[in-house]
Protein backbone atom coordinates (compact mmCIF):
# COMPACT_ATOMS: atom_id res chain seq x y z
CA UNK A 1 0.00 0.00 0.00
CA UNK A 2 1.44 3.39 -0.90
CA UNK A 3 1.44 4.60 2.66
CA UNK A 4 3.51 7.63 1.78
CA UNK A 5 0.61 9.14 -0.13
CA UNK A 6 -1.75 8.80 2.85
CA UNK A 7 -1.89 11.64 5.32
CA UNK A 8 -3.68 11.13 8.60
CA UNK A 9 -5.05 14.18 10.37
CA UNK A 10 -6.85 14.65 13.64
CA UNK A 11 -9.41 17.44 13.57
CA UNK A 12 -8.73 18.98 16.96
CA UNK A 13 -11.82 21.14 17.06
CA UNK A 14 -13.84 17.91 17.02
CA UNK A 15 -11.60 15.55 18.99
CA UNK A 16 -12.85 14.55 22.44
CA UNK A 17 -9.47 13.24 23.64
CA UNK A 18 -11.11 9.89 24.42
CA UNK A 19 -8.13 8.03 22.89
CA UNK A 20 -10.34 5.37 21.34
CA UNK A 21 -8.11 5.73 18.27
CA UNK A 22 -4.98 4.91 20.28
CA UNK A 23 -6.71 1.89 21.84
CA UNK A 24 -8.11 0.45 18.65
CA UNK A 25 -5.44 0.87 15.99
CA UNK A 26 -4.84 -2.37 14.10
CA UNK A 27 -1.30 -1.59 12.96
CA UNK A 28 1.44 -3.57 14.74
CA UNK A 29 3.05 -0.64 16.51
CA UNK A 30 -0.01 1.55 16.53
CA UNK A 31 -0.33 4.67 14.42
CA UNK A 32 -1.50 6.97 17.21
CA UNK A 33 0.01 7.96 20.51
CA UNK A 34 -1.25 10.13 23.30
CA UNK A 35 0.37 13.55 22.97
CA UNK A 36 1.52 15.74 25.88
CA UNK A 37 -1.69 17.81 25.77
CA UNK A 38 -3.95 14.75 25.83
CA UNK A 39 -4.79 14.87 22.14
CA UNK A 40 -3.76 11.90 20.04
CA UNK A 41 -0.81 12.46 17.69
CA UNK A 42 -0.18 10.63 14.45
CA UNK A 43 3.15 9.12 15.43
CA UNK A 44 3.64 6.39 12.82
CA UNK A 45 1.48 7.06 9.76
CA UNK A 46 3.56 4.65 7.67
CA UNK A 47 2.26 1.77 9.80
CA UNK A 48 -1.35 2.39 8.83
CA UNK A 49 -3.03 -0.54 7.09
CA UNK A 50 -6.04 1.60 6.24
CA UNK A 51 -8.54 -0.58 8.00
CA UNK A 52 -10.43 2.53 9.08
CA UNK A 53 -11.65 0.96 12.31
CA UNK A 54 -10.40 4.11 14.06
CA UNK A 55 -13.09 6.05 12.16
CA UNK A 56 -15.75 3.66 13.33
CA UNK A 57 -14.89 4.00 17.00
CA UNK A 58 -14.20 7.74 17.05
CA UNK A 59 -17.21 9.37 18.70
CA UNK A 60 -16.71 12.67 16.89
CA UNK A 61 -15.66 11.63 13.36
CA UNK A 62 -12.45 13.55 13.98
CA UNK A 63 -9.97 11.43 12.00
CA UNK A 64 -9.23 12.13 8.35
CA UNK A 65 -7.27 9.80 6.10
CA UNK A 66 -6.42 12.02 3.17
CA UNK A 67 -5.82 10.49 -0.25
CA UNK A 68 -7.47 7.30 0.79
CA UNK A 69 -11.23 7.14 0.96
CA UNK A 70 -12.95 10.05 -0.65
CA UNK A 71 -16.21 9.07 1.06
CA UNK A 72 -14.94 10.80 4.15
CA UNK A 73 -14.40 14.06 2.36
CA UNK A 74 -17.37 14.37 0.05
CA UNK A 75 -20.38 16.43 0.92
CA UNK A 76 -22.52 13.87 2.73
CA UNK A 77 -25.85 15.45 1.86
CA UNK A 78 -25.04 15.26 -1.82
CA UNK A 79 -24.31 11.59 -1.40
CA UNK A 80 -27.59 10.84 0.25
CA UNK A 81 -29.47 12.83 -2.36
CA UNK A 82 -27.75 10.83 -5.07
CA UNK A 83 -28.82 7.65 -3.36
CA UNK A 84 -32.42 8.78 -3.21
CA UNK A 85 -32.29 9.76 -6.86
CA UNK A 86 -31.16 6.29 -7.74
CA UNK A 87 -33.89 4.73 -5.65
CA UNK A 88 -36.87 6.18 -7.46
CA UNK B 1 -42.62 39.18 -8.01
CA UNK B 2 -39.52 40.72 -9.48
CA UNK B 3 -36.45 38.71 -8.74
CA UNK B 4 -37.96 36.94 -5.76
CA UNK B 5 -37.99 33.18 -5.46
CA UNK B 6 -41.35 31.63 -4.77
CA UNK B 7 -41.58 29.62 -1.56
CA UNK B 8 -44.19 27.07 -0.52
CA UNK B 9 -44.40 25.33 2.84
CA UNK B 10 -46.33 22.09 2.83
CA UNK B 11 -47.24 20.46 6.14
CA UNK B 12 -47.86 16.71 6.20
CA UNK B 13 -48.40 14.83 9.47
CA UNK B 14 -46.11 16.89 11.67
CA UNK B 15 -46.55 18.87 14.85
CA UNK B 16 -46.05 22.31 13.33
CA UNK B 17 -42.79 22.85 15.20
CA UNK B 18 -40.75 22.85 12.02
CA UNK B 19 -43.13 25.36 10.42
CA UNK B 20 -42.57 27.63 13.40
CA UNK B 21 -38.83 27.42 12.73
CA UNK B 22 -39.37 28.59 9.13
CA UNK B 23 -41.57 31.36 10.45
CA UNK B 24 -38.88 32.41 12.89
CA UNK B 25 -36.19 32.21 10.22
CA UNK B 26 -38.17 34.58 7.99
CA UNK B 27 -39.16 36.89 10.82
CA UNK B 28 -35.65 37.22 12.20
CA UNK B 29 -33.83 37.63 8.90
CA UNK B 30 -35.02 40.44 6.69
CA UNK B 31 -32.82 39.45 3.81
CA UNK B 32 -34.83 36.25 3.46
CA UNK B 33 -38.09 38.17 3.22
CA UNK B 34 -36.49 40.21 0.46
CA UNK B 35 -35.47 37.11 -1.43
CA UNK B 36 -38.52 34.90 -1.02
CA UNK B 37 -42.17 35.37 -1.72
CA UNK B 38 -44.51 33.02 0.10
CA UNK B 39 -46.98 31.68 -2.44
CA UNK B 40 -48.47 28.80 -0.47
CA UNK B 41 -48.42 28.01 3.24
CA UNK B 42 -51.69 27.10 4.93
CA UNK B 43 -50.44 28.47 8.26
CA UNK B 44 -49.55 31.89 6.89
CA UNK B 45 -51.25 32.83 3.61
CA UNK B 46 -54.80 32.40 2.36
CA UNK B 47 -53.94 30.70 -0.93
CA UNK B 48 -55.52 27.24 -0.83
CA UNK B 49 -53.80 25.63 -3.81
CA UNK B 50 -50.16 24.86 -4.37
CA UNK B 51 -49.15 26.72 -7.59
CA UNK B 52 -48.11 24.70 -10.66
CA UNK B 53 -44.49 25.78 -10.25
CA UNK B 54 -42.59 26.95 -7.19
CA UNK B 55 -38.89 27.60 -6.78
CA UNK B 56 -38.50 26.19 -3.30
CA UNK B 57 -40.84 23.87 -1.45
CA UNK B 58 -40.37 22.98 2.20
CA UNK B 59 -42.12 19.87 3.48
CA UNK B 60 -42.72 19.17 7.16
CA UNK B 61 -43.91 15.96 8.74
CA UNK B 62 -44.20 12.29 7.92
CA UNK B 63 -46.54 10.50 5.55
CA UNK B 64 -49.41 8.92 7.45
CA UNK B 65 -52.45 9.39 5.21
CA UNK B 66 -53.15 9.14 1.49
CA UNK B 67 -53.63 12.90 1.48
CA UNK B 68 -50.08 13.32 2.85
CA UNK B 69 -48.73 11.10 0.10
CA UNK B 70 -50.48 13.09 -2.61
CA UNK B 71 -49.34 16.39 -1.13
CA UNK B 72 -45.74 15.14 -1.03
CA UNK B 73 -45.84 13.95 -4.65
CA UNK B 74 -47.33 17.24 -5.73
CA UNK B 75 -44.62 19.13 -3.83
CA UNK B 76 -41.94 17.15 -5.62
CA UNK B 77 -43.44 17.52 -9.08
CA UNK B 78 -44.05 21.24 -8.79
CA UNK B 79 -40.90 22.44 -7.06
CA UNK B 80 -37.46 23.15 -8.41
CA UNK B 81 -35.81 22.60 -5.05
CA UNK B 82 -37.44 20.37 -2.44
CA UNK B 83 -36.34 20.65 1.17
CA UNK B 84 -37.46 18.12 3.73
CA UNK B 85 -37.53 19.78 7.11
CA UNK B 86 -37.28 17.98 10.42
CA UNK B 87 -36.77 14.45 11.62
CA UNK B 88 -40.36 13.51 10.76
CA UNK B 89 -39.78 14.21 7.08
CA UNK B 90 -36.26 12.78 7.12
CA UNK B 91 -36.64 9.68 9.30
CA UNK B 92 -40.28 9.48 10.38
CA UNK B 93 -39.48 11.30 13.62
CA UNK B 94 -41.54 11.03 16.78
CA UNK B 95 -44.65 10.52 14.69
CA UNK B 96 -43.07 7.37 13.30
CA UNK B 97 -43.82 5.72 16.64
CA UNK B 98 -47.36 5.42 15.28
CA UNK B 99 -46.04 2.25 13.67
CA UNK B 100 -45.99 0.70 17.13
CA UNK B 101 -49.62 -0.20 16.52
CA UNK B 102 -51.76 -1.40 13.72
CA UNK B 103 -53.63 1.75 12.52
CA UNK B 104 -57.02 0.02 12.69
CA UNK B 105 -56.41 -0.90 16.32
CA UNK B 106 -55.28 2.66 17.06
CA UNK B 107 -58.53 3.96 15.54
CA UNK B 108 -60.46 1.49 17.64
CA UNK B 109 -58.65 2.50 20.79
CA UNK B 110 -59.35 6.18 20.18
CA UNK B 111 -62.72 6.28 18.42
CA UNK B 112 -64.15 2.87 19.26
CA UNK B 113 -64.39 2.05 15.56
CA UNK B 114 -61.87 0.72 13.05
CA UNK B 115 -62.57 3.46 10.59
CA UNK B 116 -64.55 6.66 10.23
CA UNK B 117 -65.82 7.50 6.74
CA UNK B 118 -65.25 11.23 6.99
CA UNK B 119 -61.71 10.91 8.37
CA UNK B 120 -58.55 10.86 6.25
CA UNK B 121 -57.57 7.54 4.72
CA UNK B 122 -54.82 6.04 6.88
CA UNK B 123 -51.99 4.24 5.12
CA UNK B 124 -51.12 0.84 6.58
CA UNK B 125 -47.85 2.18 7.96
CA UNK B 126 -46.08 5.48 8.56
CA UNK B 127 -43.40 6.62 6.10
CA UNK B 128 -40.55 9.07 6.29
CA UNK B 129 -41.11 11.49 3.41
CA UNK B 130 -37.46 11.03 2.42
CA UNK B 131 -38.12 7.36 1.67
CA UNK B 132 -40.80 8.15 -0.91
CA UNK B 133 -39.59 10.88 -3.28
CA UNK B 134 -36.22 12.15 -4.49
CA UNK B 135 -35.26 15.22 -2.50
CA UNK B 136 -32.70 18.00 -2.83
CA UNK B 137 -32.02 18.81 0.81
CA UNK B 138 -32.77 17.24 4.13
CA UNK B 139 -32.55 19.44 7.21
CA UNK B 140 -32.91 16.96 10.02
CA UNK B 141 -33.53 17.39 13.79
CA UNK B 142 -36.64 17.88 15.87
CA UNK B 143 -37.05 20.73 15.24
CA UNK B 144 -34.07 21.88 13.17
CA UNK B 145 -32.38 25.01 14.59
CA UNK B 146 -33.45 28.25 12.91
CA UNK B 147 -29.86 28.83 11.77
CA UNK B 148 -29.97 25.72 9.60
CA UNK B 149 -33.11 26.91 7.86
CA UNK B 150 -31.57 30.35 7.32
CA UNK B 151 -28.34 28.87 5.98
CA UNK B 152 -30.18 26.66 3.51
CA UNK B 153 -32.59 29.33 2.25
CA UNK B 154 -29.78 31.86 1.89
CA UNK B 155 -27.51 29.47 0.02
CA UNK B 156 -30.29 28.44 -2.35
CA UNK B 157 -31.16 32.09 -3.05
CA UNK B 158 -27.51 32.76 -3.86
CA UNK B 159 -27.24 29.67 -6.04
CA UNK B 160 -24.64 28.18 -3.73
CA UNK B 161 -24.25 24.78 -2.19
CA UNK B 162 -25.53 24.43 1.34
CA UNK B 163 -22.53 23.84 3.61
CA UNK B 164 -22.71 20.52 5.42
CA UNK B 165 -20.92 19.28 8.53
CA UNK B 166 -20.14 15.61 9.03
CA UNK B 167 -19.40 15.29 12.72
CA UNK B 168 -21.49 14.11 15.65
CA UNK B 169 -23.15 15.73 18.68
CA UNK B 170 -20.14 14.68 20.81
CA UNK B 171 -17.94 17.20 19.00
CA UNK B 172 -20.11 20.02 20.44
CA UNK B 173 -20.66 18.44 23.84
CA UNK B 174 -18.53 19.84 26.67
CA UNK B 175 -18.52 16.59 28.67
CA UNK B 176 -15.22 14.80 29.00
CA UNK B 177 -15.08 11.23 27.73
CA UNK B 178 -13.23 8.93 30.13
CA UNK B 179 -12.38 5.28 29.61
CA UNK B 180 -14.97 2.85 30.95
CA UNK B 181 -13.51 0.70 33.72
CA UNK B 182 -16.24 -1.85 34.01
CA UNK B 183 -18.79 -2.10 31.26
CA UNK B 184 -22.34 -1.92 32.57
CA UNK B 185 -25.37 0.07 31.54
CA UNK B 186 -27.73 1.79 33.90
CA UNK B 187 -31.39 1.73 32.95
CA UNK B 188 -33.38 4.95 32.90
CA UNK B 189 -32.07 8.49 32.81
CA UNK B 190 -29.23 10.10 34.77
CA UNK B 191 -30.45 11.56 38.04
CA UNK B 192 -29.06 14.44 40.09
CA UNK B 193 -26.15 12.28 41.23
CA UNK B 194 -24.66 11.97 37.76
CA UNK B 195 -21.37 13.80 37.29
CA UNK B 196 -22.12 17.01 35.30
CA UNK B 197 -18.68 17.16 33.65
CA UNK B 198 -18.20 13.58 32.52
CA UNK B 199 -19.62 11.95 29.40
CA UNK B 200 -22.78 9.93 30.04
CA UNK B 201 -21.36 6.89 28.27
CA UNK B 202 -18.38 6.93 30.62
CA UNK B 203 -20.87 6.88 33.51
CA UNK B 204 -22.85 3.97 32.11
CA UNK B 205 -25.88 5.90 30.82
CA UNK B 206 -27.17 5.54 27.32
CA UNK B 207 -26.37 8.65 25.26
CA UNK B 208 -26.84 8.69 21.48
CA UNK B 209 -24.59 11.72 20.91
CA UNK B 210 -21.80 9.78 19.22
CA UNK B 211 -24.14 8.30 16.61
CA UNK B 212 -26.21 11.44 16.02
CA UNK B 213 -25.50 14.08 13.44
CA UNK B 214 -23.91 17.36 14.59
CA UNK B 215 -25.63 20.75 14.54
CA UNK B 216 -27.67 21.37 17.68
CA UNK B 217 -24.80 22.41 19.97
CA UNK B 218 -25.63 19.55 22.37
CA UNK B 219 -28.17 21.45 24.50
CA UNK B 220 -29.46 18.26 26.13
CA UNK B 221 -26.16 16.94 27.47
CA UNK B 222 -25.27 20.45 28.65
CA UNK B 223 -28.42 20.39 30.76
CA UNK B 224 -28.00 16.95 32.23
CA UNK B 225 -30.13 14.96 29.81
CA UNK B 226 -28.69 12.32 27.51
CA UNK B 227 -28.97 12.77 23.77
CA UNK B 228 -31.99 10.92 22.38
CA UNK B 229 -30.83 11.31 18.80
CA UNK B 230 -33.40 13.84 17.61
CA UNK B 231 -31.00 14.91 14.86
CA UNK B 232 -31.13 11.51 13.21
CA UNK B 233 -28.23 9.15 12.62
CA UNK B 234 -24.80 10.38 11.66
CA UNK B 235 -24.33 10.46 7.91
CA UNK B 236 -22.02 7.43 7.75
CA UNK B 237 -24.50 5.34 9.67
CA UNK B 238 -27.25 6.40 7.32
CA UNK B 239 -25.21 5.72 4.22
CA UNK B 240 -23.34 2.53 4.96
CA UNK B 241 -25.15 -0.78 4.81
CA UNK B 242 -22.83 -2.32 7.38
CA UNK B 243 -23.59 0.33 9.97
CA UNK B 244 -26.54 0.86 12.25
CA UNK B 245 -27.29 2.97 15.31
CA UNK B 246 -26.97 0.13 17.83
CA UNK B 247 -23.87 -1.48 16.33
CA UNK B 248 -22.06 1.81 15.77
CA UNK B 249 -22.69 2.83 19.36
CA UNK B 250 -21.67 -0.59 20.67
CA UNK B 251 -18.34 -0.39 18.81
CA UNK B 252 -17.52 2.98 20.34
CA UNK B 253 -18.49 1.92 23.84
CA UNK B 254 -16.61 -1.38 23.52
CA UNK B 255 -13.42 0.49 22.62
CA UNK B 256 -13.89 2.90 25.51
CA UNK B 257 -14.08 -0.12 27.79
CA UNK B 258 -10.89 -1.59 26.35
CA UNK B 259 -12.73 -4.35 24.49
CA UNK B 260 -12.30 -5.25 20.85
CA UNK B 261 -14.89 -3.47 18.67
CA UNK B 262 -15.03 -6.41 16.27
CA UNK B 263 -14.74 -9.52 18.46
CA UNK B 264 -16.70 -8.20 21.41
CA UNK B 265 -19.37 -6.45 19.35
CA UNK B 266 -22.10 -9.04 19.88
CA UNK B 267 -21.49 -9.08 23.59
CA UNK B 268 -21.91 -5.32 23.91
CA UNK B 269 -24.95 -5.25 21.62
CA UNK B 270 -26.56 -7.96 23.77
CA UNK B 271 -25.86 -5.94 26.89
CA UNK B 272 -27.39 -2.81 25.38
CA UNK B 273 -30.51 -4.61 24.18
CA UNK B 274 -30.96 -6.33 27.50
CA UNK B 275 -30.98 -3.08 29.46
CA UNK B 276 -32.84 -0.86 26.99
CA UNK B 277 -35.89 -1.50 24.85
CA UNK B 278 -34.71 -1.65 21.22
CA UNK B 279 -37.08 1.22 20.35
CA UNK B 280 -35.04 3.52 22.60
CA UNK B 281 -32.39 3.66 19.86
CA UNK B 282 -34.91 4.57 17.16
CA UNK B 283 -37.10 7.16 18.89
CA UNK B 284 -36.77 9.51 15.91
CA UNK B 285 -36.16 6.93 13.19
CA UNK B 286 -38.76 4.28 13.95
CA UNK B 287 -40.48 4.58 10.56
CA UNK B 288 -37.32 5.03 8.46
CA UNK B 289 -36.89 2.57 5.66
CA UNK B 290 -33.19 3.43 5.52
CA UNK B 291 -32.73 1.91 8.98
CA UNK B 292 -35.25 -0.90 8.57
CA UNK B 293 -33.24 -2.15 5.59
CA UNK B 294 -29.94 -2.44 7.45
CA UNK B 295 -28.74 -6.05 7.34
CA UNK B 296 -27.07 -5.70 10.74
CA UNK B 297 -29.56 -3.27 12.20
CA UNK B 298 -32.17 -3.53 14.92
CA UNK B 299 -34.92 -1.23 13.63
CA UNK B 300 -37.15 -4.10 12.51
CA UNK B 301 -36.38 -5.85 15.76
CA UNK B 302 -37.52 -2.69 17.59
CA UNK B 303 -40.72 -2.60 15.54
CA UNK B 304 -41.56 -6.24 16.22
CA UNK B 305 -40.77 -6.14 19.92
CA UNK B 306 -42.78 -2.92 20.36
CA UNK B 307 -45.82 -4.36 18.61
CA UNK B 308 -45.63 -7.41 20.83
CA UNK B 309 -44.93 -5.54 24.04
CA UNK B 310 -47.50 -7.01 26.46
CA UNK B 311 -47.87 -3.71 28.34
CA UNK B 312 -48.65 -1.85 25.11
CA UNK B 313 -51.00 -4.53 23.83
CA UNK B 314 -52.89 -4.64 27.11
CA UNK B 315 -53.26 -0.86 27.25
CA UNK B 316 -54.46 -0.76 23.67
CA UNK B 317 -57.07 -3.43 24.37
CA UNK B 318 -58.26 -1.66 27.50
CA UNK B 319 -58.48 1.59 25.62
CA UNK B 320 -60.42 -0.01 22.77
CA UNK B 321 -62.80 -1.57 25.27
CA UNK B 322 -63.30 1.75 27.02
CA UNK B 323 -63.75 3.64 23.74
CA UNK B 324 -66.37 1.24 22.43
CA UNK B 325 -68.16 1.32 25.78
CA UNK B 326 -68.27 5.08 25.64
CA UNK B 327 -69.76 4.87 22.17
CA UNK B 328 -72.81 3.07 23.55
CA UNK B 329 -73.53 5.72 26.16
S1 LIG C 1 -11.08 8.56 18.82
FE1 LIG C 1 -11.57 10.53 17.88
S2 LIG C 1 -12.24 11.82 19.56
FE2 LIG C 1 -11.20 10.07 20.48
S3 LIG C 1 -9.10 10.79 20.76
FE3 LIG C 1 -9.18 9.75 18.77
S4 LIG C 1 -9.59 11.39 17.29
FE4 LIG C 1 -10.06 12.19 19.31
S1 LIG D 1 -6.97 3.00 9.61
FE1 LIG D 1 -6.52 1.25 10.97
S2 LIG D 1 -4.29 1.07 10.90
FE2 LIG D 1 -4.79 3.11 10.10
S3 LIG D 1 -4.72 4.49 11.83
FE3 LIG D 1 -6.83 3.78 11.71
S4 LIG D 1 -6.96 1.98 13.02
FE4 LIG D 1 -4.79 2.38 12.66
S1 LIG E 1 -39.53 17.05 13.29
FE1 LIG E 1 -40.22 17.52 15.36
S2 LIG E 1 -40.75 19.69 15.28
FE2 LIG E 1 -40.70 18.95 13.17
S3 LIG E 1 -42.79 18.31 12.70
FE3 LIG E 1 -41.70 16.51 13.44
S4 LIG E 1 -42.17 16.42 15.61
FE4 LIG E 1 -42.64 18.50 14.93
S1 LIG F 1 -21.75 10.48 24.31
FE1 LIG F 1 -23.19 12.06 25.00
S2 LIG F 1 -22.37 12.85 26.91
FE2 LIG F 1 -20.73 11.71 25.89
S3 LIG F 1 -19.60 13.27 24.79
FE3 LIG F 1 -21.09 12.40 23.38
S4 LIG F 1 -22.88 13.72 23.53
FE4 LIG F 1 -21.57 14.17 25.30
S1 LIG G 1 -28.36 16.68 22.05
FE1 LIG G 1 -29.37 15.02 20.88
S2 LIG G 1 -31.51 15.05 21.53
FE2 LIG G 1 -30.57 17.01 22.18
S3 LIG G 1 -31.01 18.46 20.50
FE3 LIG G 1 -29.01 17.54 20.08
S4 LIG G 1 -29.46 15.75 18.76
FE4 LIG G 1 -31.38 16.38 19.73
Amino acid sequence: MPASTVTIRILRERCKKCLNCVRVCTAFDGVFEEGPDGYPVVARPEECVQCLICHTVCPANAIVHENYRVTMLINPDEAIIERYRNMV
Amino acid sequence: MTGKLTLAVIPLSGCGGCEVQVLRALALHEDLMERYEIVYWPLVVEETKLPEKVDVAIVEGLVRTRENLEALREARLRSRTLILLGSCAAWGGIGGSADSFNPRLSMKAIYGREGIEESAEMLPRAYAAADLVPVDYIISRCPPPVEHVVLALRAIAEGKKVPVADSTVCSQCPREIKPVEKLEFKPGLPGPNADPKTCFLSQGYLCLGSVTTVGCGAPCTRHGVTCFGCGGPHIEIAERRDMDIVTALAKKVATLAGLDPANDLDKVVDMLLKVYEPRRFYVFTFASQVLRRKPHGYAVHALASTRRDPVFVKRLEERAHFASGEEGL
